[in-house]
């Protein structure tokens, strides 16, 4: 589904990937750790085609096709999501109005017929239940003042609308207690399913324990220096980071 | 001299207004050198003449109808070409304890009361000048959630409307009302309303001011209130319309404990220009007042803010907020903000800030992420930044109207389809 051939993306000038190889298939839970300033945001934004970052060489190919010359939006509507790690507040646009208009935007890309607000209205209500949320909340303003687990699970729920292909979470567990901790990996886990593949970019090893990765890559000074199972994130939760920056030589 | 307006005006020789008109001949037509019009250059009024023409009630009838609010059925006061109009006006549903009559020569000592502020031009050219007047007041303790409307309409090229209106709300009492300024289109009038409100202690009442004049149309207004103990004043106001809209409100806090809430928003394009022009005055101890004040530019057009909060001395424990977010959708408009302090106490809390700025890039990726386009999420976020001030309106058909107004006006500038 996904395919990442020696990435190097930049930001101001500064060269923050460094050479990335990623293949990811249909079906697959693929887990990104590293520690702090290693890229693992970078690569989830990058390839979500946020404009401040600049690819300087290798391709990424979604479904076959490379997507570097396309927009952020045209990117989502062919079912790429990007669930951030600080979700942006924006005033007087309800969280409905913008996920339907969003939601639409897919199916006609999809050649679907668009729901009309009380058909959407029933689909979101569905959505909110399967992550737990309070429906209340698609009435407030997108993230305006949520509380930081709220954002989170908002971000969750967009996923869930949006029913995306590759869905990526930045560091989606960090910042919440382990109750909302349970209810987003649950979230997740509804929407894994052998058509979708998820790429979750996260410093701990924590939501792995509700999550269960196929693989694990651990990102250093914006390069992959380790790929492996599940274990691998055990053994660096133990060993922590700083034996593979050594045997990486960094 | 050929840059100020021609004003044909009647000969008139009532001993009560005398000195308003006489005030009136002594003050030059303004221009950019004065300080209060730096920035609003009022050359589109050059050479035009304006007199009194008596208006077109069928079109007056139509211009409402576009505008019409349901929950002022049977509330509503006409105002035609700046001349009171009572086929248009419909008062069979007043509440008990208001009253609305018009304004005679023997109010005289009521006129102009809230206004302890400069005169200037404009101000006096109503004052010294208006052609017909309204009084409303409401009693002692009445407080009716049936809000009131004044329609003021202009339906003729070159008309000078001059229209008053005075509100007095004794002590307790609470009512909305609601003024709608309106006219035809590609017709150039000039439209001086002058509205003043008493509150007297502990009365309260929502004022809201709708702004949406001919795209000719030249519009200055004053609006004045002065505020009793205790007393609350909750006005809004929306720009839309207009070539020149020019916006002059005054408040005094002139009782302990009083609020004043003067929130506004503006859009303007193409070549409008829409200034507003404030002052609050903190006048005694323990007042509060707020002020948003939100502009959206785009084309040529031009937004001219200057909000001044004076602090007196004995005005201690004053909590003042005022705020002016600009956003500029295109790269020839022009936005100039002048928030203006002045504080003589020394124990109050002021805050004040003002922007101007451009589309979050962070707000534009978040929700192009999601799927939604460039235009659309332009769209989007423009209207919410305008949404968010029309959404707390209290009366349910202004805040559907204006969220209209708004989603129109910002769907046109993104070429986005209308719902």
């Amino acid at each position: 589904m996904l395919i990442i051939k020696n990435l190097h993306a930049s930001v101001e000038g500064v060269e923050i990937l460094r050479g990335i190889d990623l293949n990811i298939k249909a079906g697959e839970v693929h887990a990104v750790m590293g520690p702090n300033g290693s890229g693992k945001s970078t690569l989830s934004k990058v390839i979500a085609g946020h404009p401040a970052y600049e690819v300087t060489q290798g391709d990424i190919l979604f479904n076959g096709q490379s997507i570097l010359e396309m927009e952020p939006d045209e990117r989502a509507r062919l079912g790429v999501f990007l669930a951030f790690q600080y979700p942006v507040e924006i005033p007087g646009v309800t969280n409905a109005m913008m996920l339907r208009q969003a939601y639409n935007g897919i199916r006609r890309e999809n050649g679907e017929e668009e729901l009309d607000p009380l058909e959407f209205d029933d689909y979101l209500t569905e959505k909110c239940k399967l992550v737990e949320m309070d429906s209340a909340l698609v009435d407030r303003n997108v993230n305006e003042g949520f509380s930081g687990g709220e954002k989170k699970r908002n971000e969750i729920l967009q996923m869930a609308v949006l029913n995306p292909k590759l869905a990526m979470l930045d560091e989606t567990d960090s910042g919440l207690d382990i109750d909302a901790l349970k209810v987003v990996s649950h979230g997740i886990n509804k929407i894994r399913g052998i058509d979708k593949a998820i790429l979750l970019v996260t410093h701990y090893q924590r939501i792995l324990n509700y999550i269960t990765p196929d693989f694990v890559h651990v990102l250093v000074k914006g390069r992959i220096v380790k790929s492996g199972g599940k274990e691998l994130a055990l053994q660096l939760e133990d060993e922590g980071y700083d034996t593979l920056l050594e045997a990486a030589g960094v | 001299m050929n840059d100020q307006a021609l004003l044909v005006l009647p000969e008139l020789n009532d001993p009560e207004r005398s000195a308003s008109r006489a005030a009136f001949k002594s003050i030059p037509f303004p221009n950019t050198r004065n300080e209060e019009w730096r920035f609003t250059s009022l050359r589109p009024l050059w050479n035009q003449s304006f007199e009194h023409i008596s208006g077109d009630e069928t079109k007056a009838a139509a211009l409402i109808a576009d505008l019409d609010l349901a929950e002022t059925a049977g509330r509503r006061i006409v105002f035609l070409n700046g001349q009171f109009d009572a086929t248009l006006t419909d008062l069979s549903d007043l509440p008990q304890g208001v009253s609305v009559r018009p304004l005679a020569a023997s109010d005289a000592a009521l006129i102009g009361q809230a206004d302890s502020f400069e005169s200037d031009y404009f101000a006096s050219l109503n004052s010294g000048y208006f052609q017909s007047g309204i009084l409303i007041h409401i009693s002692k303790s009445v407080v009716s959630s049936d809000p009131i409307a004044i329609y003021h309409v202009v339906t003729d090229a070159q008309a000078l409307a001059l229209p008053r209106v005075l509100y007095i709300g004794e002590m307790f009492s609470e009512l909305s009302l609601v003024e709608v300024f309106t006219g035809i289109e590609d017709a150039t009038y000039l439209h001086v309303p002058f509205t003043e409100v008493i509150l007297k202690d502990e009365a309260r009442v929502h004022h809201f001011r709708v702004q949406k004049e001919g795209n000719a149309g030249l519009h200055v207004n004053r609006t004045a209130s002065v505020l009793g103990r205790g007393a609350d004043l909750q006005s809004f106001t929306i720009s839309v319309g207009a070539r020149v809209f020019r916006n002059d409100i005054r408040v005094a806090l002139d009782g302990e404990a009083a609020h004043a809430t003067i929130d506004g928003l503006v859009l303007v394009h193409e070549n409008q220009l829409s200034d507003t022009h404030s002052i609050l005055d903190h006048r005694k101890p323990n007042c509060t007042s707020h002020q948003l004040h939100k502009c959206i530019v785009d084309g040529v057009g031009t937004s001219v803010f200057n909000g001044k909060i004076f602090v007196r001395q004995i005005a201690q424990k004053t909590d003042s907020y005022q705020a002016n977010h600009n956003l500029q959708l295109s790269h020839h408009g022009m936005v100039y903000t002048k928030p203006q302090l002045e504080i003589f106490a020394d124990d109050v809390k002021c805050s004040h800030g003002a922007t101007i700025g451009q589309i979050d890039d962070e707000q534009l990726f978040y929700l192009r992420s999601r799927g939604l386009s460039d235009q659309q999420t332009r769209y989007l976020l423009t209207f919410g930044f305008a949404a968010q001030i029309v959404n707390a309106l209290p009366v349910g058909s202004l805040r559907d109207r204006l969220t209209h107004e708004v989603d129109q006006f910002t769907r046109k500038r993104f070429e986005i389809e209308p719902a």
